[in-house]
């Protein structure tokens, strides 16, 4: 028997092992069943409601409802102009207007962040910006993490925010959790939002959509697909006022036409790649919002 | 299914060797085969036809052999062989190779003005048809030189072809070095338990080593090559070259351990690669059933070093030619091919044996040639490949920013532990450590905490939606 020590310890460790094992995929299978589930609900459901949603804020001449409109339309000329002659349109609303500032606009800026935050940090000019940002970062332990401040050691988002008072907070969260329901994403970016906003009255806050992924992508993944990345940055664009909170959609510029990230930016199907970080930054150099004081 | 899944270890390998040694000797190849059929299905669920092409490819050959057996004459053996050929080659260039000639017969067609553009094809390679195709491509040939017979059994040739161990990476097995094998072979737990070190050692590579350290490469890929650094640049080739290395030698040690189990003595594939001091040698130590195949039955039918020097280096040049063809179509494969060739026919001049008396001087040498051979294997693109070149050697001219200084050294905190692992169980140190010691206590704690850990990381890899992919 002495001979066989592996062979035996092997057998004996996979006895034990192997309901553990078995139990717990059967238990993710069905969890992965029923986000399925959840989500054949969400993309049957959403248009409509959406719509309507729509409707009544036009309805019931909403400010926000409207003043959106107009920041929509200023965003289409200017991207077929190139010019940015047209930014006087919501000038009498109460709502922030988007203009084009320089570098030294990110100088009391703070970028929270996944891995594309992290890619803009690094491959990126963003000025004097810090950026609190890492790698598989989710709403659901935004407030747990600790990242390397530089010349602050590690800190935890709280400390970041007490620190300093923010001219701007920049946050784009929320792929990382699409592996969760969506009812509690939905719950925690909301969460998320309210403390930072309660953390940082002044600042203006920027929402960031979530950045597509490509059709090939989208095309083979349940979870990691457009129509997911769409549902969270329609949950993401309820919550700007356009007051205080403005919501910002880099697909804009990175778009294939069809709702993916286009395949000629990225070589993962999730990021763009490193020399296309500067041409993100600069766009968000033209969602500006200056504060008249 | 892969060696390294869950689906594979905790389950298929269980059912399969518990069945496996139940059974009676006489019943166990039918049960290996009708198993290896099932391990295949799973792989090409998507494609059941090819299921169906893999058994027809058994039935095939089986007929072609007993044919050439059966021949009196020399040329009508021959006739047999080439059919049987023609069949077996028919498939792998049909799938394999059409798409990417008929790609480039179009651009030839437009470069010429001619009108005629062909329809393009997209098709799915079939799982393992490059091993399988040699393997059974072997058996013909040995059966046409008489140096075995042609198989009685269905069954067997069955379970030579398509058995589940080396069905999808190899090793390649010639089919006169397992012929006896097949028919008697004898089990032992001896056996049992030396397979299984082996295969905990080979899933410890892929899983637990290649995994990581290959995901340097897949980073830089996504960031783009015109945007990295120097030093991050050598470092990324040099994980994927580890990649490479421990993931194929990882792969071909659980087949090994596998066939162990079964009573089998498959070949070894690696023997310290990375140790060589000649691209010669190297070819001699990486993937050598691959060569052994090749020199077997193309470069030695084509005359191989007989005919004269230039015969030699013509005999050379078509079995690099194919080498390079056979690890993908498409032309940067050419391209490796031929810079093997090269290499190899400079070695041949004369460079070989200064490098074989000065070691120091081959290792050097070395250091520098396999990382660019995979450099080349790797990016498909051959303009990337340049992109990538002006950033190995920026004294060459440069070409794109870098914009983020200090990359290597982030990619280095989170990679260098794995680069600097690799680099050292490259030389093989690790192993004849662990030979030595194969029965001491702590080897075998060793190897099992290896396992589990390789299990528990293909657990978390598969099956949690956090952590398989992270934006």
């Amino acid at each position: 028997m002495k001979k066989y020590k592996f062979t035996i310890l092997l057998l004996l460790t996979f006895v034990i092992a192997f309901p553990v094992i078995t139990v717990k995929l059967v238990t993710a299978e069905q969890e992965k069943k029923a986000r399925q589930e959840e989500l054949a609900q969400v993309t049957d459901t959403e248009k409509e409601p959406a719509e309507a949603v729509a409707g009544t804020e036009e309805n019931s001449t909403d400010k926000a409802g409207t003043g959106q409109e107009d920041i929509d339309s200023t965003e289409n000329t200017e991207d077929k102009t190139g010019t940015k002659d047209n930014e006087t349109v919501a000038d009498t609303e109460q709502e922030g207007t988007f203009t084009t500032e320089d570098i030294s606009y990110f100088s009391d800026a703070l970028f929270i962040g996944d891995s594309r935050t992290v890619g803009l940090s690094e491959y990126a000019d963003l000025g004097d910006a810090d950026v609190f940002a890492t790698i598989g970062l989710s709403s659901f332990k935004l407030f747990e993490t600790e990242v390397d401040m530089p010349g602050y050691g590690k800190e935890t988002l709280d400390e970041v925010l007490s620190r300093k008072n923010y001219g701007k907070i920049y946050l784009m969260l929320g792929i990382n959790e699409l592996g969760y329901p969506h009812a509690s994403i939905e719950k925690q970016y909301r969460e998320v939002v309210e403390k930072i906003r309660e953390m940082q009255p002044d600042a203006i806050l920027f929402l960031e959509a979530s950045l597509h992924v490509s059709k090939a992508k989208s095309d083979s993944d349940s979870l990691y697909n457009n129509a997911n990345i769409d549902w969270l940055n329609d949950v993401v664009e309820s919550l700007c006022d356009q007051k205080q909170t403005y919501y910002i959609d880099v697909n804009e510029i990175f778009d294939d036409g069809a709702g993916n990230l286009d395949a000629q930016y990225t070589s993962d199907d999730a990021h763009p790649l490193g020399k296309y970080y500067a041409q993100w930054a600069e766009w968000i150099l033209t969602k500006a919002i200056v504060k008249e004081k | 299914m892969v060696f390294s899944s869950i689906a594979f270890i905790m389950y298929f390998m269980p059912v399969f060797f518990l069945v496996y040694y139940i059974l009676p000797a006489s019943y166990k190849n039918a049960w290996l085969f009708l198993a290896s059929l099932g391990f295949y299905y799973y792989g090409v669920r998507g494609n059941p036809g090819y299921l169906l092409l893999m058994i027809m490819s058994v039935v095939v050959n089986f007929v072609a052999g007993k044919l050439i057996a059966a021949q009196k004459t020399k040329r009508a053996r021959k006739a047999w062989l080439v059919v049987g050929i023609v069949y077996d080659l028919g498939w792998l260039i049909l799938f394999k190779y059409l798409g990417f000639l008929i790609e480039n017969l179009n651009a030839l067609f437009g470069a010429m003005h001619v009108k005629v553009q062909l329809e393009t094809w997209n098709l799915i390679l079939p799982i393992g048809i490059s091993f399988y195709t040699f393997q059974i491509i072997s058996y013909l040939v040995d059966v046409y030189r008489r140096e075995t017979k042609a198989e009685k059994s269905l069954i067997s040739l069955g379970t030579y072809l398509c058995m589940f161990p080396q069905l999808i990476a190899g090793p390649i097995v010639n089919y006169h070095l397992i012929q006896e094998q097949l028919h008697k072979r004898k089990h032992s737990m001896v056996k049992v338990e030396s397979g299984l070190k082996v295969f905990a050692l080979g899933l410890a590579y892929k899983v637990l080593l290649a995994n990581r350290v290959g995901h340097l490469w897949t980073e830089v890929t996504a960031i783009g090559y015109e945007s990295i650094s120097t030093p991050l640049a050598w470092m990324s080739i040099v994980a994927y070259s580890l990649q490479l290395y421990f993931d194929f030698y990882g792969y071909s040690l659980m087949a090994i351990g596998l066939g162990r189990m079964m009573g089998f003595d498959f070949p070894q594939n690696f023997n310290n690669p990375y140790m060589a001091v000649s691209m010669t040698d190297f070819w001699r130590r990486w993937h050598m059933t691959l060569g052994g195949w090749f020199r077997e039955y193309v470069y030695i039918p084509l005359g191989g070093n007989r005919g004269g020097f230039a015969k030699t280096v013509r005999n050379m040049f078509v079995v690099w030619l194919l080498t390079g063809l056979w690890h993908g179509a498409s032309w940067n494969f050419v391209l490796w091919g031929l810079l093997l060739f090269v290499l190899l026919f400079v070695e041949k001049a004369g460079l070989g044996k200064v490098l074989e008396r000065h070691k120091a001087l081959g290792h050097i040498y070395m250091i520098l040639w396999i990382p660019l051979s995979w450099l080349v294997f790797v990016i498909t693109d051959l303009s990337q490949l340049g992109i990538y070149l002006q950033k190995l050697f920026p004294f060459f001219g440069s070409t794109g920013t870098v914009l983020f200084q200090g990359d290597y050294l982030k990619y280095g905190k989170t990679y260098g532990i794995y680069l600097v692992l690799g680099i050292l169980f490259a030389t093989g140190v690790q192993e004849k450590l662990l030979k030595k010691n194969k029965n001491r206590l702590w080897v075998i704690l060793l190897l099992l905490a290896l396992f589990w850990a390789s299990v528990y990381c293909m657990y978390l890899g598969m099956d949690d939606p956090f952590l398989y992919f992270r934006f």
